[in-house]
């Protein structure tokens, strides 16, 4: 059989940490990258006799989470411990929650090449996150950082409706701007906030029993989850071509070799012996509470979605594009407030701004200069202060050193040359030195126009206005 | 006194009550009378030493002289308590010292080749026999396939037990019970029968498992000059009555001027 008479069936567990200013059970600060340990209280750190307090804002966040994927909110819900032994889980069990999740039966729309599809949740829960444990940082040994243990984290699982890598990446995106929407969670992947679990499985087309899955653990990249699935399918399927049975087991996806190895010896099989924990009561949320949650919710991906196509007149790919991340959407909207030029600013953050993004593997959160200066730098070519080359050095600036690029090109000597005289001479100058082109054009090469135009911009740095330049050019050349 | 500055709401202990604290100095009023005790005579059956019995009936007429209207009735807990107790005492204890590991603080196990055999020998010798079989009953209640049969059905009991309780307590201000079935045992007696070392606890553990008020004080000796103790029971945030019923009590019997206690070593 060959590999199309095979479907693949993919479910996931997305690990999402909520943006909150402490931790789930604690007040300790729950900021990224601080130096090992200086985040951590008696609480967090599993001293004997400390108690958990569970802090409402995650309550109210995973709440909204649920709210904004079409989930039912749970009245009553409670706080469950999961029992397991390693070195980042400083309690020995992690406080989350087994069968009164806070959030079930929801569902994620997204887009695939056969139109829309609902990707069905099976729940949302609130847990905590563990340490980190540093390897290899002094001999023989590893260290545990404590900062990450007690960071709130919401666990979104999915049923396995997913079918292909790409739809993988689809809801993820999808998901991803979503919480970004509510302002839940950053979605830092390279800080490890937005992160998956992948359950994969085959089965020939037509079964209605799902074959045995695999599970891969913590993947935080897009490319990585999209080359493991790809890898696992084929995995699945040599085996089962080969006469062989896929065995249930936990992965490892290693990046560097491509391949997924298994995570731990079947014997080990983990038994997590989840109870109520004692230390904690029941989580009882009124109607009242879930309403005044739902009223705050903030406008949703598609909606501004629909809103751009009407109003601004972008294409649907565009407005796919910035309407998935709530930061370029913010970026958008905030600039042309500024400077009242939709096409242009749409045209800046689909070309320039999403090519910077990807090649230096920044998220849109991270980008350094705000709507403000955005729209200040589209105002500048609109009224012709600089040329559209020199706005994209501009824009390189503010990736580079974000301030108000009146300031940029004033300091950098980059204010677009409109005088006509000055001009002139550059033209003058340009067709002096290239009598040849002045002959192509005459025996009408149309080109050689654009290879002086293209002289007298190097000649001025850049700086020449260059409709000007063209229309100069003309005249000089009919004479 | 020590009550006095214990009780209340702690906000860093989201399982304590918010509600108004008592003066629990100014209840003890010295006065029974009228005071209405049940006494459960499932407390009163086999199992439970002659002498100890001798003694509380000798409290309970005591009571009935200050003014008390004392009623025997039923109330047949007692056992379902203890197993109950057990099951959950050991669950938690389970999970609890877990974090004993020897990673960050305690006890760590000298030589190890991997993390699996630092968590194996750290714990295997750091903690006693006592603690090594509540740990381990308490990890077999939580297992996959024993967690209903066990944790969850002691659970269920829990909340019976509770609603036993609250159906006395319709009744009565008080329960009355012996505190332990014998009186103290020699240190090491029991350990190689840990099961009656915890048949030790039937009389007390129902107010843990109900979440109940109890205060146990002496009410005699026995023919050795052994203490023996009586509990009594109140309902749900109502410490000023036990309190007030053991003051009153122990004000009457003059237990320190009557009796001398004598301590084995």
């Amino acid at each position: 059989m060959s590999r199309d008479d095979y479907e693949v069936i993919i479910g996931l567990e997305v690990h999402s940490e909520l943006s909150t200013k402490t931790k789930i059970f604690c007040s300790c600060p729950t900021k990224f990258g601080a130096a090992p340990n200086t985040q951590t209280c008696p609480i967090c750190m599993a001293m004997p006799g400390t108690l958990p307090v569970l802090n409402e804002k995650v309550v109210e966040y995973a709440v909204k989470a649920g709210l904004a994927t079409n989930c039912e909110i749970s009245r009553n819900s409670k706080n469950d411990r999961k029992n397991y032994f390693y070195p980042d889980l400083p309690k020995a069990y992690q406080i989350s929650q087994y069968d009164q999740p806070l959030c079930e039966h929801g569902y994620v729309e997204i887009d695939t090449k056969e139109g829309k599809k609902k990707i069905r949740l099976t729940r949302i829960h609130i847990e905590e996150d563990a340490g980190k444990l540093n390897h290899d940082e002094f001999a023989g040994g590893s260290l545990v950082d404590l900062n990450r243990a007690g960071v709130p984290l919401i666990e979104i699982v999915s049923e396995p409706d997913l079918r292909s890598a790409e739809e993988v990446e689809e809801y993820l995106k999808k998901l991803k701007s979503i919480l970004e929407y509510i302002e839940v969670s950053d979605c830092k992947m390279q800080e490890g906030s937005y992160r998956a679990d992948v359950n994969v499985s085959v089965r020939k087309k037509g079964d209605s029993k799902l074959g045995t899955r695999t599970e891969m653990k913590n993947m935080n990249s897009f490319r990585s989850i999209t080359r493991a699935i790809e890898y696992e399918v084929d995995r699945q399927i040599d085996v089962i071509e080969e006469g062989g049975e896929v065995e249930q087991e936990t992965l490892r996806w290693d990046d560097v070799s491509g391949k997924t190895f298994p995570m731990r010896d079947k014997e080990d099989a983990q038994d997590y012996r989840y109870f109520p924990d004692p230390d904690l009561v029941a989580i009882k949320l009124s109607e009242e509470y879930i309403e005044n949650i739902r009223k705050s919710l903030p406008e949703l991906p598609e909606s501004r979605k629909e809103r751009y196509l009407k109003e601004y007149q972008l294409s649907e790919k565009d407005a796919n594009i910035i309407t998935a991340s709530k930061y370029l959407s913010d970026l958008f909207e905030g600039a042309i407030k500024v400077c009242n030029n939709p096409k242009a600013v749409n045209n800046w953050i689909i070309s320039d701004i999403s090519r910077i993004l990807n090649e230096t593997e920044m998220e849109p959160i991270e980008i350094p200069f705000d709507s403000n200066q955005l729209g200040k730098l589209v105002i500048l070519i609109d009224k012709g202060t600089i040329s559209s080359s020199i706005g994209k050095k501009v824009l390189e600036e503010l990736f580079e050193n974000p301030r108000d690029p009146e300031e940029i090109i004033k300091e950098k000597g980059w204010i677009q040359i409109s005088d006509e005289g000055a001009i002139k001479e550059v033209v003058l100058k340009v067709l002096e030195a290239n009598p040849q082109s002045i002959a192509d054009y005459k025996a009408g090469k149309d080109k050689a126009l654009g290879f002086l135009v293209g002289q007298a911009m190097k000649e001025t740095k850049g700086k020449a206005n260059p409709k000007m330049l063209n229309q100069m050019f003309l005249e000089e050349l009919k004479r | 006194m020590l009550l006095n500055i214990i009780a209340g709401h702690d906000k860093k202990d989201t399982t304590s009550v918010d509600r108004e604290k008592k003066d629990y100095t100014a209840c003890l009023k010295d006065d029974v009378k009228g005071l209405k005790i049940g006494v459960p005579k499932e407390f009163y059956a086999e199992g439970i030493n002659e002498e100890v019995k001798a003694k509380l009936y000798e409290a309970i007429d005591r009571y009935k002289k200050l003014g008390a209207e004392v009623e025997e009735f039923s109330l047949d807990i007692a056992k379902y308590s203890l197993a109950s107790y057990y099951i959950i005492a050991c669950a938690e204890a389970s999970s609890n010292l877990g974090r004993f590991d020897g990673i960050r603080y305690t006890y760590r196990t000298g030589e190890f080749k991997n993390l699996k055999e630092l968590y194996k020998k750290s714990r295997s010798e750091g903690f006693g026999p006592e603690v090594k079989r509540r740990i381990i009953l308490g990890t077999y209640v939580l297992s996959s396939g024993y967690y209903d049969a066990y944790y969850k059905k002691a659970q269920k009991v829990r909340t019976l037990v509770m609603n036993e309780f609250n159906k006395a307590f319709e009744k009565y201000d008080v329960i009355l019970t012996p505190t332990s079935p014998t009186v103290a045992f020699d240190i090491g007696s029991k350990s190689n029968n840990p099961l009656e070392m915890y048949l030790a606890d039937i009389c007390t553990v129902s107010v843990n498992i109900a979440g109940l008020p109890g205060i146990s004080i002496p009410c005699g000796v026995d023919k050795e000059g052994m203490p023996i103790g009586m509990q009594l029971i109140g309902n749900r945030f109502c410490e000023e009555t036990i309190l007030n019923a053991a003051y009153t009590f122990e004000k009457d019997l003059k237990f320190r001027e009557n009796y001398k206690p004598e301590f084995k070593r």
